[in-house]
Parts: C-alpha cells; structure tokens; sequence
C-alpha cells in the first residue's frame, strides 16, 4: 500500500507543474484533479522510454516534476488562486462517499473479466518483460486481449508495479480512485463556476460522484472519464471564453483518452464535430489531441495489431439495434427520469451549452454505430459493454442536467458562448 | 417544482449505498469472495494454476488440457484465464480459437501440459507434480 501511496503523489508532483503551467488562474480542486490526470499520461509515458527499474521511474518522475517546477516557477508563486473551499455537511457524506469507493477498489485484487483478459494481463505480461511485449501483442493466439488497445492504463498499473518491486495485486485498485477523484474534483470546479448557490453545489457535487466515480475497477473505463470529462470542461470553457488556450488544453485531454480507450478517438472527432458547429476557428488548436494520439495508432499499423472490427464487421439494421439497445437499459431509472426532466425544464438554457450537447450526442451516435458493425452477436455486445461505455459520458450528462436547472452565477452576455 | 423534483431524484437515482455499506462490513469474507469471483465456474483452477506457475519458467509454453470441450462451454473460459494466471508464459489452447473444433497439433508447439481435473498419460510427456485439481507434465527430451 505504501508503495501505491508513493506512486500516487509522484504521479501528482509531476502533474502539479504541468496543470500550473497549462492554468495558471485554476483553483485547487481543479489543479489536483488536472495534476492527476497530467502525471498518470507523463508516467505511462516515461515507461516507453526509461529503463523499468524503480531509482529510473522515481528519478524520471521527479526529473519532470522539477524541471516542470522550473517551467511553471511564476505559476507557482505569482498567480496560484489555490483557496480551498471549507467542507459543509453535505461534502462529509461526498467524502465518505469516495472512502468507500476507495475501500471497494482496493479491498481485494480486481476481478472484473476486462482486467483480467485485457488491461491486467497486459500490464502483467509488460511487467514480466520489462517494457511493452510486442511479441505478446502479436501472437494470434492472443488476439482475445485486443492488442489494439491503447496501453495508458495498463503502462500505468505497471508504474505502480515498478515502484512496489512487485505486481501489485489489490493495490492497481488505486489508479480508479485517482482518476475517480481526479473527475470529481474538475466537475466540482465547473460546478462552483456556473451554481450560484451553495448548497445546491455541494449537493450536484453528490450527485455526479457516483458517476465520477468508475465501478469497473482495474478497467480503463476510469480514464477514460476522466480525461473525457476534464476534455469536454475544457474545450466548453474554450468556446465560451474564445480562449485558445482552454483548447489547447483541453485537446491535451482528448489525446490521454485516446490513449486510454478507442473510444477516445471518437471522443476527438465528436468534439472536433462540437467546436465545428459553435467556434469553428479553435477546431484546428485540437492539434495536440491528434499528437498526442498518433504515436499508438502508428506502432500498431507497424505492428499489426488489427482491431477486431476489421476482422469481418458486418452491418445490421438500425432499428434492430436500437431495439437491442432499448432491452438493455443502462444505470439507474430514477437517475435518468431526474436528468431529462432536469434537462427538458432547462432546454432554454441549454442552447449555451451547445458544445456539450453535440459532444455527448456525436459520441453516443459512435456507441450506436460501433454496434451497427459489430463482428459479434450484437445481442451478447451491448449486454456486456452498453452500459459501461454509456457511463464515460454520464458525468457529461449529469454536469449538463445540474447546470440546465440551477440559479446561475451571473456572466457578462457576451461570455455566454 | 419540476428542477426540484429533477434534482431529488438525480441524488437518489445516482446515490450508491454500497459505498457506505463496505466501510463498516467486515473485508475478509468480501475480499476472499472476489479473489475466487472471476475463477468461480472453474473451481480450484486459480489454484492449479498458481501451482503451475510455481513450476515452469518464464517463457515456456504451456498446452492447457481440460474436461470441456467447447469454447463457449468452459474450454475459452479457463483459456482466457489461465494467461493471467501464468504471466509471461505462452499458453496454448488445445481447440480453434473460439471454435469447438479439436487443434491436437496444436500440442507440438508446447513444452509442458497443464491438465486441470486429471492427470493423462501423453506420449512424448512426463509428469512433473500433480495436486488435487490437475497437473502439470513437461516434455521428455
């Protein structure tokens, strides 16, 4: 445990930096919550270049956190809004909240089949071999761990691993609860920008938690929340602010999610999509969204790792589908009654949140058209991935039915996007 | 009255008492449960497999006998399974990639025999250990 402690706050003293550097003016919550998601891509990144032993990784790591430190010295000092807002009672029940997650991530080695033949083994399998096991990748025997997918994740279970000495077992759960209260943070920040009220903030504060907060443990599903989240608050904040700044940033987000998921490439051009038909001109600052993601896509045309969607897909009719989708419901009913409500009662003010609202609904035409293709029983895919995938952007949508309903701050007209 | 009512139920519909629940339930019943949880329908195989780990270098390349005989009828189940229980280590199946179809030939290719529930004399392999769920026979050079 000591170790995945350690590993945890190096992984923020190399993302601290960086997020002081990318926002300056950014408040606490959000800054931690950024710095988490920042140092998890920098240390899943130093794996592909530095020798897998602990004095290198802790080096490596510290390495970026000073030089960052160096970079980012005016951030630091001059300008840090860094204010930390006092707990309410309504927080305590957030925090005891996210304890419990933390002991359910963390109580017992994670068990879910996706960890065990996709993101753990390869971690293990990277583990063993001191680097990425392109031969593992490659071998046709084991195209049931989708070698395509992105390897963030399992590169970051192995930081842990490299920093213990050992596999970490029940300890890889902690990876979920970084990017799980990584996502709470930077919602807490947008959710403090918008309601004027607080207690109603505090109260959509519990409300997105458990959505923030990622029940497949030992899955990428967790990062991919987080970096999809802290993206799209981004590149909103952009379009309102016409700050090419937040775009640059918040691509940044986008390119980590495409290296978590390959949903996360969807997730590119869905927000490429958004910021077309709301501020055409910051669509090409999402240039570090395709830098970032164009390193993987290139080492698997090298290596040949194919996606099984072009073993043989095949296309099926969309109101089968959809009929397939519809038997299969996703989270809670009472969760979804409140968000349309919320959402049909604040449709007048969502024609400022137009980013959002293309975003979630270009991503969720890519769910829709993923299973139009599909090479399995379509019937067997959506039962075992619907609702997980879905849950990457119900935070999105809670954010977007919390913020439709409540008193907001006041803002300058022309802010409003 | 519709946003208060909307808002009641996103807290409650999103609400987990779960979370709370596991801080004061005791976590050694819970944590032996999901260890043996993704092994459950293979009873003992987590174990054999530890065994076997124990057992063979990394880098070898071990065939995986079982009693199954179809992929979807457990054969795929234990396949999948047993990667993550050998790191490092090649396993090959002994059935077509997500078929039924029988792949003997695949055996040439291994250097050792995992058998989960039985110990079979092979041609070509000796026994190395054998525990009370399977065992594990390398071969003879």
């Amino acid at each position: 445990m000591i170790a995945s402690l350690v590993a945890c706050a190096l992984i923020v003293a190399a993302g601290w930096p960086l997020a002081s550097l990318l926002d300056p003016t950014s408040p606490a919550a959000r800054r931690l919550g950024e710095s988490w998601l920042l140092g998890a891509g920098v240390a899943a990144g130093l794996l592909m270049i530095v020798p897998w032993s602990r004095m290198f990784v802790i080096g490596a790591l510290l390495l970026v956190a000073l030089l960052g430190a160096i970079a980012a010295r005016k951030a630091l000092i001059a300008r840090a809004n860094l204010r930390i807002e006092a707990a309410m009672p309504i927080d305590l029940i957030t925090l005891v909240m996210v304890a419990g997650y933390a002991r359910f991530a963390t109580i017992a080695p994670p068990a879910e089949i996706d960890f065990i033949g996709i993101w753990g083994l390869k971690a293990r399998e990277f583990w063993i071999a001191r680097g990425i096991d392109w031969r593992f990748l490659e071998n046709p025997f084991n195209t049931f761990a989708h070698p395509d997918y992105p390897v963030l994740v399992p590169l970051l279970f192995d930081v842990h691993a490299v920093i213990a000495g050992a596999w970490p077992e029940r300890w890889l759960g902690v990876v979920n609860v970084g990017f799980g209260v990584a996502t709470l943070l930077i919602l807490r920040a947008a959710l403090s920008e918008e309601i004027a009220t607080d207690w109603l903030r505090r109260t959509a504060t519990l409300a997105l938690a458990p959505l923030a907060l990622s029940p497949w443990i030992g899955l990428a599903e967790c990062a991919m929340v987080g970096y999809g989240t802290a993206a799209a608050l981004r590149l909103r904040s952009a379009v309102r602010h016409s700050s090419v700044r937040d775009a640059l940033h918040g691509a940044i987000y986008l390119g980590l999610a495409a290296n978590s998921k390959n949903e996360g490439l969807t997730f590119i051009v869905a927000a490429a999509v958004a910021l077309l038909v709301t501020s055409p001109r910051l669509v090409v600052h999402l240039w570090p969204a395709a830098a970032i993601a164009s390193p993987w896509i290139a080492l698997r045309f090298v290596h040949h790792l194919q996606s099984d969607y072009l073993s043989g897909y095949q296309l099926r009719d969309f109101f089968t589908t959809l009929t397939t989708l519809a038997h299969n419901p996703v989270g809670k009913p009472l969760f979804w009654i409140g968000a349309i409500v919320a959402l049909l009662a604040g449709a007048r003010s969502l024609g400022r949140e137009r980013f959002l609202v293309v975003t979630i609904g270009a991503q969720l035409l890519f769910f829709v058209a993923a299973y139009l293709v599909t090479p399995h029983d379509v019937a067997w895919h959506v039962r075992w991935s619907w609702e997980r995938i879905t849950a990457q952007i119900t935070p999105l949508i809670g954010f977007l039915a919390l913020v439709a309903i409540a008193p907001l701050r006041q803002r300058p007209l022309a802010a409003a996007g | 009255m519709a946003a208060a009512a909307a808002l009641a139920a996103i807290v409650a519909g999103g609400f987990q008492p779960f979370y709370f629940r596991i801080l004061i339930e005791d976590p050694s019943a819970f944590r032996m449960q999901l260890t043996e949880l993704p092994y459950r329908r293979l009873p003992g195989f987590r174990q054999l497999m530890i065994e076997i780990d124990r057992r063979t270098p990394v880098g070898a390349r071990i065939a995986l006998a079982m009693p199954n005989r179809e992929w979807e009828g457990g054969y795929g189940y234990g396949f999948l399974r047993a990667f993550f229980l050998l790191p490092g280590k090649q396993i090959v199946p002994l059935l077509a990639l997500n078929t039924d179809r029988p792949a003997p030939e695949n055996l040439a290719t291994a250097d050792y025999l995992a058998v989960w529930h039985g110990a079979p004399q092979v041609d070509g392999f000796e026994l190395v250990w054998r525990g009370a769920d399977g065992a594990l026979l390398r071969r003879r050079h």
